[in-house]
């Protein structure tokens, strides 16, 4: 899953299309006669299961998932054996022929790798170390971020740290930081662990899902506070400093755990911040129409220093050493390989070939690129895992769909959903926001409070375009939450599905899957088809360890797994888009936005 | 006073025991040991409580606590014993104390101990069949590698001499994964912890620890005892084969965090006696192979990879010094003199040294800081104890309270048993070390203890006339300090807030400390309120209290929240500053600090338990 902030922007879009003329509305089919209107008899009592009749595929299929389950062993060969899977990285190469091998072997059809754009340069960890080793030695607990430049050799030189809270206190540092490796911010006080990280779904928690409103009844997200963009800004402007003042290596600490946990992501490319105060604002605001800044992945990034993610710990022994007037010296040992003779990514797709409906398609997946601290387990090589497994289970059963079931594995997923967005722009259609007009800058508006007194642009109407597939669609499943078992599903808005699902969900009831939500999340590949109105649903899962320790830390990795809950997770998603792919109709859609 | 001692020993056998005729029992026993502060506390000078108000005031608004333990932790950073930077640490912590104005301060060597040990450099990294840098440390007093080695993995999956031949030849030069590969649960109960009511009022009701069943060392089956064997001839064939690196897995933890990787390992058959266990310090140990421990995340990727075929190389660089210059350890000890009294002495201590893959912070830094700053608070507050006060922080106590016992030896008496062995006392190092190997579990210190309350406590076998006399008859040959010693208090349990105190099995302290303890019975600091008030008959273990204790002296540990000590930073290597909460510690420090002046200001001594020789 990719971070929440990033997508906020996304859902705001989303979100304006709520107040669409209706005419646009008119567009959407309405529900057709699905089962979903007259509903089984067990719906109507769902508590009262009566046995498991041995011939229903969907009890074959639970079967199937817990008793036969083969999802650990593809996790273990994902996570251990292929390792972490940096989008245009070799791992995730590797990891993309390794799944469609996987997926023919298991006798899914047309596996093939399918590009979905120009992504940028593979990055590849050749070398790391991190020692104090003046005035005494310990090693460190760091980690490169992602498309940091190499070290040239082994760098030891002593440590600045720099904890300025505005730019008169950062610019005292001028001259001082050339050839040095900068402690970049504040320390922070990693709190005594009196709840735990690990947890579970409450009644509470669900419930207040099912009760859920309309998202489209919501109030638009909260743009960035001024407090959020001061400190983006600033963060922009530290960087750009450091860079200028030839510092040799830029140390973070990690942003969120501790205990020798490092959150770490990609590099940030030192770069100026848009002269045109509209576009800074858009670009502190995370419009989706802000001036795109280079990324660290960019064949053309411009060379900068190496950047290290340091654990809390390490991280404010090092600060409080220096700050008590003791000269630390670290030695950094970082080597990597950009790959630039390849610069598409692509998502592994495979299909079980439907029957009377085979031109109709049920989607399901997960994403395969993940960050590089870990070994991407729960995010996503569980989502991953359990999507393959979902069909190896239909083919091993030797269930005929109705409809082509489709797996896609995708990438570029953590920088933004790119692997998906790619997929749905080519085969399905594409929502386009028009950029709005420039604007000759009001005179007097001061950098970084534009736009406060001008007129208000009438908000840019987005326009859909569509191919044939699009009306070929029936639904996409995501799981992108970590290990948690499946709790139930998001709705994302489409109420028409609610009796489906609830029917659907009804045989794994006693396994703690029960509750529908209307409400949207976000974050993750099926946003890309329910931007454009296609049925895109992720589930609710336990959130476990996901947000406290392993969402795009060193310590997602395999030991963080739960064996039954993906096993669960993996009988569900089986039996959802076997459903799916075996009904009348195909589901019914919320209204397309754009039209 | 070995003979008051002997008396107080026959009033409470003949008190636990039915079968001795009470009036007897009575005309034994001498009028000192009849008038024990229990029963008349208001014979003892009741300190005034303008000098606790001021303690609490000094300690909580002008605390320096934190900044000795910054200095301790981040620019000391760790102390193993006999290493240079324990000697900085000594120096430091007794110049600290001279420029607080305490007397004498100075370093009192005890040993010989062995040889000092200093990391130069480290580094692990998985280099094929993909580079990763991996969560490692070094074994304390592993030697070196003469170069950065880069080698192939091989793991030695062997259950018996002849599949373990299979590997001859083949393990030449390269690194062996010899650790356990261990299941990790997610943390879905919080790491941290208060006491709750239901254990302190467990602890409150816990009978006295000597109606107990002495907990008996678990016999090794014969299954074990085989599988024992056998890993000792592993070892031995490691050392045969020319292995070049031992790579372990962590005891316990998971994640970023590494727990009981401690000392290194020397072959030696697995039954050998606790006092003829060679440690890797010894100046004559054989040549060892060097050794690194893996973070079990890391160590059980390595391990299925290679299961699934992959060829794993690693690298590792291992550079360490060993220091020979000088076999003695040392303690660094300071007093504020006495005035009528000052002759005789109220001791408080705290073990300085500590493991190696952290900085000592919880173990025993917060214990060093909280000492000191009580000895500092009683200075700055500006009182005249009437007994001299003496601080000491001890070396060697992860190795066996070896700081402590010596110098208990050369004060007080005879050397105490080498293996502290209160009931329910687990032995400081090795103990928990092997605890958490084999069961991947951290060790609970108190485990023992509860599980010993959860019993039906079984009296102790009464004392026929023979024993008693025998423990007249033989008195221990004590210094003329035994006599002269009223308590010594011990902080050694992490960061927590102290909470009540450890009777250690001797009743006659109860109503004293009851007393003592009313003026912290809802305590401010911060944002947060603390409540000491428990007190416990029963015993603490696994600290320097111990040695004190194993020769009838009053050896006292103070009852402390286990705020995440077990779970996350005993002997592990988030033992930083970081875990430490400072209004725990602060609290803890006014506490300690109102004890030893109140033992510092009492007309008389406060009563001692009957001496027990060891094995009675």
């Amino acid at each position: 899953m990719m971070s929440r902030h990033r997508n906020a922007a996304l859902l705001c879009a989303l979100l304006l299309f709520a107040n669409l003329p209706a005419s646009a509305r008119q567009t959407v089919p309405a529900p057709r006669s699905t089962p979903a209107q007259t509903p089984a008899p067990d719906a109507a009592r769902p508590a009262a299961r009566p046995t498991p009749d041995p011939n229903d595929p969907v009890q074959r299929i639970r079967d199937e998932a817990l008793n036969r389950s083969q999802v650990m062993q593809t996790l273990d060969h994902l996570t251990n054996v292929i390792g972490p899977r940096l989008t245009g990285s070799p791992g995730m190469r590797r990891a993309n022929e390794w799944t469609r091998d996987r997926l023919n072997e298991w006798g899914l059809q047309n596996a093939h790798l399918e590009p979905w754009g120009t992504f940028g340069r593979g990055w590849s960890l050749k070398r790391f170390s991190a020692e104090a080793v003046e005035p005494q030695v310990f090693p460190l607990v760091a980690y490169p971020k992602a498309w940091s430049p190499a070290t040239s050799g082994p760098l030891t030189a002593e440590v600045v740290y720099i904890n300025a809270k505005n730019d008169e206190e950062l610019q005292k540092f001028k001259g001082q930081l050339r050839g040095k490796i900068v402690l970049n911010g504040a320390v922070r006080d990693p709190a005594a662990h009196f709840e735990p990280e690990g947890t579970r779904e409450t009644e509470k928690t669900l419930l207040e899902l099912a009760n859920a409103p309309d998202p489209a009844t919501l109030p638009p997200r909260a743009r960035a506070t001024a407090e959020a963009r001061a400190i983006t800004r600033f963060n922009s402007q530290k960087f750009n400093f450091y860079q200028e003042e030839g510092a040799a290596l830029v140390v973070d600490p990690s942003r969120a755990g501790d205990g020798g946990n490092i959150f770490v992501q990609q590099a940030t490319v030192p770069q100026p911040l848009p002269t045109d105060p509209r576009a800074l604002q858009a670009l502190l605001n995370r419009d989706p129409d802000a001036p795109r800044q280079v990324r660290a992945w960019d064949k053309d990034a411009p060379k900068f220093a190496p950047q290290v993610v340091l654990a809390i710990e390490n991280y404010n022994r090092l600060a409080r050493m220096a700050e008590a007037g003791e000269h630390v010296r670290v030695t950094i040992n970082l080597d990597a390989q950009f790959l630039e003779q390849d610069l598409t990514a692509y998502n592994t797709v495979a299909e079980i070939p439907g029957s009377d409906l085979k031109d109709e398609v049920v989607m399901l997946g997960g994403h395969m690129d993940s960050w590089h601290g870990g070994t991407g387990a729960t995010d996503n090589g569980a989502g991953v895992a359990v999507a393959m497994e979902a069909v190896r289970i239909i083919k091993a059963l030797g269930l005929q769909p109705r409809r082509t079931i489709r797996i896609a594995l995708w990438s570029g997923e953590e920088q933004g959903l790119l692997g998906s967005r790619g997929y749905v722009e080519q085969h399905f259609g594409k929502l386009e926001t028009p950029r709005p007009t420039p604007q000759a800058t009001p005179p007097g508006a001061a950098e970084g409070q534009p736009a406060a007194t001008a007129t208000p642009q009438p908000t840019p109407r987005a326009r859909l375009t569509t191919k044939p597939e699009y009306e070929k669609f029936s639904a996409y499943f995501n799981l992108d939450n970590g290990t948690g078992r499946i709790r139930g599903i998001y709705m994302q808005g489409n109420e028409s599905v609610r009796t489906l699902f609830r029917n659907w969900l009804a045989p794994f009831s006693d396994l703690g899957a029960q509750t529908l939500t209307l409400a949207n999340t976000g974050s993750t590949d099926h946003v890309s088809f329910s931007d454009i109105g296609l049925p895109g649903f992720q589930f609710i899962q336990d959130t476990v360890e996901y947000n406290t320790r392993t969402h795009h830390s060193t310590e997602d990795t395999y030991e963080r797994i739960q064996a039954d809950d993906v096993k669960q997770a993996a009988a569900i998603m089986a039996a959802f888009v076997y459903q799916t792919a075996m009904l009348d109709q195909k589901l019914p859609r919320k209204p397309a936005p754009g039209r | 006073m070995t003979r008051r001692n002997a008396a107080a020993a026959l009033l409470l056998f003949a008190l636990l025991s039915p079968t001795l005729n009470a009036t007897q029992a009575r005309q034994t026993t001498t009028p000192a040991a009849t008038q024990p502060p229990a029963t008349q506390p208001q014979a003892q000078a009741t300190p005034t409580p303008d000098v606790i108000e001021r303690i609490k005031d000094e300690g909580l608004n002008r605390s320096q606590l934190m900044r000795t333990l910054e200095y301790l932790t981040d620019v000391i950073g760790p102390r193993l014993t006999g290493s240079p930077a324990l000697k900085r640490a000594n120096n430091w912590t007794r110049d600290r104390l001279n420029e607080w104005g305490l007397q004498n301060a100075h370093l009192e060597p005890w040993g010989p101990f062995g040889r000092g040990w200093t990391l130069k450099r480290f580094s692990a990294e998985v280099v094929e069949p993909q580079a990763f840098p991996l969560l490692a440390y070094p074994r304390a007093w592993s030697p070196g590698l003469d170069a950065p080695l880069t080698a192939d993995v091989v793991i030695v999956e062997a259950k018996n001499e002849e599949e373990l031949q299979k590997y001859k030849g083949q393990l030449k030069g390269k690194i062996v994964l010899a650790g356990t590969e261990r299941e990790l649960k997610p943390r879905f109960e919080p790491t941290a912890t208060r006491l709750d009511d239901k254990q302190l009022l467990e602890l409150a009701n816990a009978p006295d620890p000597a109606l107990l069943p002495r907990l008996r060392q678990r016999e090794r089956t014969p299954e074990q005892v085989a599988a024992a064997r056998f890993n000792d001839r592993k070892t031995q064939f490691y050392y045969e084969e020319g292995v070049a690196l031992l790579v372990g897995s962590s005891p316990a933890g998971d994640g970023g965090m590494l727990q009981f990787v401690q000392s290194a390992s020397v072959p030696q058959p697995f039954d050998t006696p606790f006092d003829k266990r060679k440690g890797p310090w010894d100046k004559d140990v054989p040549k060892l192979i060097p050794q690194i421990a893996l973070s079990n995340d890391h160590y059980n990727r390595l391990a299925r990879m290679l299961r699934q075929g992959e060829k794993v190389r690693l690298s590792v660089n291992l550079q360490v010094e060993f220091d020979d210059t000088d076999p003695m350890s040392y303690n660094t000890v300071a007093e504020i003199p006495g005035s009528d009294l000052k002759d005789e002495v109220v001791m408080l201590g705290a073990h300085l040294d500590s493991w190696h893959t952290a900085t000592g912070a919880t173990d025993n830094g917060v214990g060093v800081s909280i000492m000191m700053e009580a000895v500092r608070i009683l200075k700055a507050v500006g009182v005249q104890p009437r007994r001299t006060i003496r601080v000491a922080l001890w070396s060697g106590e992860e190795e066996g309270l070896l700081g402590s016992r010596f110098y208990v030896k050369e004060h007080f008496g005879p050397l105490p048993a080498p293996t502290p062995s209160a009931a329910g006392a687990t032995a400081p190092d090795a103990a928990a070390a092997a605890v958490a190997e084999k069961t991947g579990k951290t060790p609970k210190k108190r485990e023992a203890h509860d599980a010993a309350l959860k019993k039906t406590p079984v009296p102790a076998p009464t004392p026929t006339p023979q024993v008693v006399a025998n423990a007249v008859a033989q008195p221990p040959r004590f210094k003329p300090e035994h006599d002269r010693l009223n308590v010594y208090y011990n902080v050694d349990s992490g960061t927590g807030a102290i909470r009540g105190i450890y009777l250690q099995g001797n009743e006659a302290l109860r109503a004293t400390f009851r007393r003592w303890l009313m003026p912290f019975a809802q305590l401010k600091v911060g944002q947060n309120t603390y409540s000491a008030s428990t007190v416990t008959a029963s015993n603490s273990s696994g600290s320097d209290f111990l040695s004190f204790d194993a020769v009838g002296l009053n050896g006292l540990d103070f009852l402390q929240d286990d705020l995440e000590y077990e779970t996350r930073t005993w002997h592990s290597s988030q033992d930083n500053y970081d875990r430490v909460v400072p209004e725990d510690v602060m609290e803890a420090a006014v506490i300690v600090a109102a004890f030893v002046y109140n033992s510092a200001m009492m007309d008389t001594r406060l009563p001692r338990k009957p001496f027990k020789a060891p094995g009675q």
